[in-house]
């Protein structure tokens, strides 16, 4: 039984990107010759289509219809913010929780000692950490506090991430 | 228009130069106007797509790769465009209202009718293709873009792509074979 070129190798046939084993077979098969010759009456039929002329400029009603172009400092801002805002809840909580600067050299010297880091750089930061103190708030820690607190960086949030959003244009999908 | 122009305005419309990107629709509505035309069949719709298109173009612009000529990269969101339009309409609306607009080309009356009638029929096959198989013949055909390019453009697997094209080929070769014999078609 005879193997006749596949729809693929048609295609590629007609797209130029036929392998030497389609090309072999067509130059020795009359049918799918046949069949080649009847698919490309469309390219033929496809080159014939006349060019459609604008009946007017699109220019104005296109410029009219733009939306505004985000600035990319309004959302700088946003994450400036948001950055800002994370680092107080991070250095509030961190306080309340009672997390201490004291512990955090021979723990970092730990963890650098375990992903092979060399740790001899590390008292050159001595003095920062050593120095280094969480700021102090006069805020009282009631749940009533931790509440607006939780509440503000929520909404924030969910702000931030709105603009975000919005700046990678998924509104106006369909 | 050169390419370095065109990417030069593209540039200064991505920052949101309304001006530059004025020019960019000037000069590339027509091609753009006329790929909506092929796939939607209807000089309004097509139009008001390719509107819709340089809307989106404007807002997507930081996708644009400057490596790459903008025209086919406009050209390719108007078939997208285009498709989603096909696939939300009802498959009864009507896809050729404006058939009878087809431009007349050629040098007599006789040969001009015979060519726009022509140029009619084929349009006619073709919008009665399934819309995506009309998007794959106006990028594969008109837009010249490779089987990959396709499958990247409509976001669908190369074999689907592929499929379709065959598909939409071998349609149209049965809906137009009389056209092998006829003398207009040859030209």
């Amino acid at each position: 039984m005879t193997v006749h070129l596949s729809d693929d190798q048609f295609n590629e046939i007609l797209d130029d990107r036929a392998g030497e084993v389609a090309r072999r077979h067509l130059d020795a098969c009359a049918e799918c010759r046949a069949r080649l010759a009847e698919l490309q009456v469309v390219f033929t039929a496809l080159e014939t289509l006349p060019e459609q002329s604008l009946r007017r400029d699109l220019t104005a009603s296109v410029l009219a219809r733009l939306p505004e172009k985000r600035r990319a400092r309004a959302w700088s801002w946003t994450l400036a913010i948001q950055s800002a805002l994370a680092v107080f809840l991070l250095a509030f909580l961190a306080r309340e929780f009672g997390f201490s600067t004291d512990a955090l050299l021979p723990q970092l010297t730990n963890w650098l000692s375990v992903i092979q880091i060399p740790t001899f750089a590390l008292p050159s930061f001595n003095f920062m950490m050593i120095d280094f103190q969480l700021p102090s708030f006069d805020f009282e820690l009631s749940s009533f506090n931790l509440t607006i607190l939780f509440a503000s960086a929520a909404l924030l949030w969910l702000v931030g991430n709105f603009s975000l959003l919005r700046g990678n244009g998924l509104r106006t999908r369909k | 228009m050169s390419s370095a122009d065109d990417l030069a305005l593209a540039r200064l419309a991505a920052q949101g130069d309304r001006d530059a990107f004025g020019e960019i629709v000037r000069r590339h509505q027509s091609a753009v106007f006329n790929a909506a035309w092929r796939v939607l069949g209807n000089v309004h719709e097509a139009e008001d797509a390719a509107q819709e298109t340089f809307i989106r173009a404007y807002q997507f612009f930081d996708r644009f790769d400057p490596d790459r000529p903008l025209g086919p990269w406009l050209r390719r969101i108007a078939v997208n465009v285009c498709l989603n339009r096909l696939e939300a309409r009802k498959p009864a609306s009507s896809l050729d209202e404006d058939l009878v607009a087809a431009p007349d080309a050629g040098p007599g009356p006789e040969a001009q009718t015979a060519h726009r009638e022509l140029g009619q029929r084929i349009r006619s096959e073709m919008l009665k293709l399934p819309p995506r198989q009309r998007a794959v013949i106006e990028l594969r055909h008109f837009q010249e873009l490779s089987y990959e390019e396709i499958a990247e453009a409509l976001g669908r697997p190369l074999s689907d792509v592929k499929s379709d094209l065959f598909r939409a080929r071998k349609t149209l070769a049965e809906r137009l074979k009389d056209l092998r014999h006829d003398r207009a078609f040859e030209r």
